[in-house]
């Protein structure tokens, strides 16, 4: 169902993976300084640069907006489209299905629920993306139970149970807003996905995280190869299938529920850039896995950086950016399926 | 020395249902043996016990005498390769990227394949008359070049044993011969030990040393083709009448149906 491009022909060598990592880093600083110069007050790349190298000749309003305002949200912005890309990529390869994704399968609702229900509770900064992972855990388990038949994984199943149980917790969702109706908008806004509340403080929370359990999943990149073949062929070429299975779910359930605890739901991110990086590059997830995260770091960023230019000053939230475009992705990806 | 010894082996799915029945028997090294019988008479679950993807409930298996379960699942992927029926794959890996993960158990942790486990790989294809497809996407494939790919896959992790799972279901009648016809070569050339479960008595009587013929979970007759395969114990265990008479050409045996 997909097509081999000119990119991928010859099996990955560790030169092709350097190289391909090496450009999309470049893009990537690129792209973060194009989104910090961007916005109200626009600032020069090459300011903004001298800023962050703690150059002299920058004022110090210049200073306050790059380091205090604009760096926070683009970092975050890279965190969260790095993690849902890396996480929707290892739930394609478990799962073998390319349509798995964090929203679709609403695991990034799970976490929206126990976010807000942390918030509730009033759990305070580290209890809140604890309740956000054990939400996201706890939907992952039961979209995979609901879907799983004789150790088989039915696509229209799973995609049905996530979407039902994805919709079950955005009922709880619902419930949990009536209840803190004060501070309502401001969770209405939260749920569409929105990097606008973007803080210090948020973003180092976040970042360790999704970088650590994202170069924890690299190491298993040769064995998603061979589950993504299928399981027996997997374990009979020496992959402890359960294992890798296990860890990467709650790996992966972990970064979304992080992300989502700080950006709320942005969906079909990990659906599109997995898709796009698979075309580009070619199925081999020792390329793909880096690709995928750096590849959403840019994606994101760039999303983000026309939520908040595009009817400026208004703000729309990230996530209708990523939805209107991930939307057509997914119904064009299950058509081919 | 026996490749594989099996000693009142048994095996139930969820310890309710019983599939195999305490078995017992043994394969020689660089022997060809055929594993036939019935649907639901255990043979795939044998190959799977084989290969330690199931677990038995009792009884034991030991590889060149050390007990499986004494070896770690990359030493037994270099020993013991298993080809499984088939399943659809989603992601387009070029033929050459499915072989080479043949030598993902000779490859230590991160390290990404030589020019040695290249050679080898390229060395399978040509044997399996692959290589012309190595760069096609896998998912672009016929059932039988599919089938193909993976038998070349099994064969790059160089093992001791060759597990096959049914290596005809999806082939036409010459693409049957010449699997059977390569893996035979691999098992005469090289010593290749073979274990292969088989739905064509044909086929099995044709290429195997021995055939193992399985019953409700228990082997009903193992010998040499022209002693198990006899119209009596076809119609006892197939429950099919069928016609028992020697090929004109190989002189091994030929099973037809008599209607």
């Amino acid at each position: 169902m997909f097509h081999a491009t000119s990119w991928h022909h010859s099996p990955l060598t560790s030169r092709r993976l350097a190289t391909v990592v090496a450009l999309l880093a470049i893009l990537l600083v690129a792209a973060g300084l194009l989104a910090i110069s961007v916005g109200s007050v626009s600032i020069p790349p090459s300011t903004v640069l001298k800023t962050l190298l703690g150059a002299d000749g920058v004022t110090e309003a210049e200073r306050t907006i790059v380091l205090g305002i604009r760096l926070p949200r683009v970092l975050l912005a890279m965190c969260v489209g790095a993690g849902l890309s890396v996480a929707g990529l290892v739930f394609q390869a478990l799962l073998r299905n390319p349509l798995a994704e964090p929203y679709i399968l609403g695991i990034s609702s799970g976490g929206t629920a126990g976010t807000l229900l942390a918030l509730t509770l009033s759990l305070g900064m580290f209890g809140t993306p604890v309740a956000s992972f054990a939400g996201s855990a706890l939907v992952m388990v039961l979209v995979y139970s609901v879907a799983q038949r004789r150790g088989q994984i039915d696509t229209h199943a799973l995609l049905m149970a996530g979407v039902m149980i994805g919709a079950f917790f955005n009922a709880v969702v619902l419930l949990l807003i009536a209840i803190m109706d004060r501070e309502l908008r401001h969770a209405y806004l939260w749920l569409m996905g929105n990097l606008s509340s973007a803080t210090a403080e948020s973003t180092l929370l976040v970042a360790p995280f999704v970088v650590i359990s994202s170069l924890f999943l690299f190491f298993f990149a040769k064995s998603y190869n061979l589950i993504a073949t299928g399981d027996e062929g997997a374990m009979q070429l020496g992959v402890n299938v359960r294992t890798v299975k296990r860890v990467s779910y709650l790996a992966g359930s972990l970064i979304t529920g992080l992300v989502v605890s700080v950006s709320g739901v942005v969906g079909f991110v990990g659906l599109v850039v997995p898709h796009v990086c698979r075309m580009v590059f070619g199925p081999d997830h020792r390329l793909l896995l880096p690709a995928s995260f750096l590849s959403g770091a840019i994606f994101l960023l760039l999303a983000d950086l026309l939520a908040r230019t595009m009817l400026a000053p208004v703000e729309i939230p990230v996530g209708a950016v990523t939805a209107a475009i991930g939307a057509p992705v997914f119904i064009y990806l299950l058509r081919r399926t | 020395m026996h490749a594989l010894s099996i000693e009142a082996l048994s095996f139930s799915y969820h310890r309710t249902v019983p599939i195999l029945r305490e078995i017992s028997f043994a394969v020689e090294r660089g022997e060809f043996l055929s594993l036939v019988g019935p649907n639901g008479s255990g043979k795939t679950t044998l190959l799977r016990l084989l290969d330690r993807i199931f677990l038995p409930d009792s009884g034991s298996i030991t590889l060149g005498g050390k007990p499986l379960g004494r070896l770690s699942r990359a030493e037994l992927a270099r020993r013991i390769a298993f080809v499984p029926q088939d399943g659809a794959i989603q992601f387009p890996f070029t033929v050459y990227e499915i072989v080479l993960m043949g030598r993902s158990p000779h490859t230590r942790g991160m390290a990404f394949e030589n020019a040695h486990d290249r050679a080898i790989a390229r060395e399978m294809m040509a044997l399996t008359d692959i290589d012309r497809l190595a760069d096609q996407p896998i998912t672009k494939l016929s059932g039988g070049e599919r089938q193909r790919a993976f038998i070349a896959r099994a064969l790059a992790q160089q093992p001791e044993i060759l597990l096959l799972d049914e290596p005809n279901a999806h082939l036409d009648i010459s693409h049957q011969l010449d699997v059977f016809r390569l893996i035979k070569k691999r098992n005469t050339e090289s010593g290749l030990t073979v274990l292969s479960v088989s739905h064509d008595l044909n086929l099995a009587a044709a290429y195997s040393d021995r055939v193992a013929m399985l019953q409700q979970g228990t082997v009903a007759a193992i010998g040499k083709p022209g002693d198990v395969l006899t119209a009596e114990r076809i119609r006892q265990v197939f429950d099919t009448d069928v016609l028992v008479d020697l090929h004109p050409l190989h002189h091994g045996v030929r099973v037809t149906l008599k209607k």
